[in-house]
């Protein structure tokens, strides 16, 4: 299974749920075994940043893009960045700065070395 | 004003444009339902009003949205996409200790909230996304009686409808996330629609994987669902 996907690339795209679903375990359990490359995930709805309250992100307007709301963050964008391609593996967009540390555990737990992921 | 999952769309199809994408996987979560407090109580109480379902049609239209948006990047490259419909989000701890368990009954409201999320489900297969999509019918195997309810893997009895930090023979962590079993469940659904839309057959994720990859790999005896379990009839291609 690791070398299908690795010789595939896809696009999972997380809508209206949270990435505990991937982060739970504190692995990259949900469709990639933790040495699958090729998947890039990109979230939506990271609501169990947002206090659990109304409106939910996924209907509610989007003014900004998640790269600009969140410069000092980890994001997808920052990801493109460092490798200068599509990404190898793993993430990342965020949508709220508490949910940062979580992330930052999904990138150290996955197949992307932390060390590959920079600040803007 | 931007939809719904528009950034990420775009996102995607910038991806889309730069280079050769296999197939988008679009997961679609209930946060816009379950963290919708006055949504869930009307549903709950039987209330719900056309006007009150607007926030749960906006969900398949943004889906629609954002599919558009992605193929608008580079169509040829990303003409590929699977759904993974909307789970039963009754059927976590968290639901039934708020709502109770699930009677079968059409006016409890475990059935309410499932009607709503059959709605949305239903919604998403509409002949636009149909077009193109894969869709992975996940409330049906939480049905199943030898899926998510009665589950068994590597001959291991799971327990499915409590929650437990520490014990990794239950499949939810917490009320509504998964422990790394319901996560390689999940996955085995995501890879037999892969397989339907890339015509490929590739292994599922085995029963002693799952419990290897659970930290119980010791306590496998023999398979009793990967192999034995029909995931296919889970995935439907127009």
């Amino acid at each position: 299974m690791t070398d299908f996907y690795q010789r595939r690339r896809i696009i999972l795209l997380l809508l209206t749920m949270s990435y505990t679903i991937f982060t739970g375990t504190g692995q990259c359990q949900l469709i990639t075994p933790a040495d699958t490359k090729g998947v890039v995930i990109i979230g939506d709805s990271l609501s169990d940043a947002n206090s659990f309250r109304e409106p939910c992100t996924f209907n509610a307007p989007t003014a900004t893009p998640v790269a600009d709301r969140n410069r000092n963050d980890y994001t997808w964008v920052d990801v493109l960045a460092a490798r200068r391609e599509m990404p190898i593996g793993n993430l990342v967009a965020v949508n709220g700065r508490s949910y940062q540390r979580r992330e930052f555990n999904l990138v150290r737990n996955c197949a992307t070395p932390a060390k590959s992921i920079r600040r803007t | 004003m931007r939809l719904g999952g528009q950034s990420q769309a775009e996102r995607a199809r910038d991806l889309a444009s730069a280079s050769r994408v296999d197939v988008v996987i679009m997961l679609i979560g209930h946060n816009d339902i379950n963290l919708n407090f006055t949504l869930m109580s009307r549903i709950a109480a039987g209330s719900m009003s056309s006007s009150n379902h607007q926030p749960i049609d906006a969900i398949s239209s943004n889906v629609a949205a954002a599919w558009q948006t992605i193929k608008a990047g580079n169509t040829s490259s990303v003409s590929r996409l699977m759904v993974v419909e909307m789970a039963d989000l009754m059927q976590t701890p968290d639901f039934i200790r708020n709502f109770g368990t699930p009677t079968g009954s059409a006016t409890s409201p475990a059935a309410r909230v499932r009607k709503e999320v059959d709605r949305v489900n239903q919604s998403l297969r509409n002949p636009g996304m149909r077009e193109h999509a894969t869709f992975v019918d996940f409330p049906r195997f939480q049905d199943h009686p030898n899926g998510l309810p009665t589950l068994q893997i590597g001959g291991v009895i799971l327990t499915r409808l409590q929650q437990s930090h520490s014990n990794p023979t239950y499949v939810f962590l917490d009320g509504i996330h998964p422990r790394a079993v319901g996560n390689l469940l999940i996955a085995n659904m995501i890879l037999q629609g892969l397989n339907s839309r890339l015509n490929k057959n590739v292994a599922m994720v085995t029963d002693r994987k799952i419990l290897l990859s659970a930290g119980i790999g010791d306590q496998f005896q023999n398979v009793t669902l990967v192999g034995r379990f029909n995931f296919r009839r889970y995935v439907t291609q127009y």
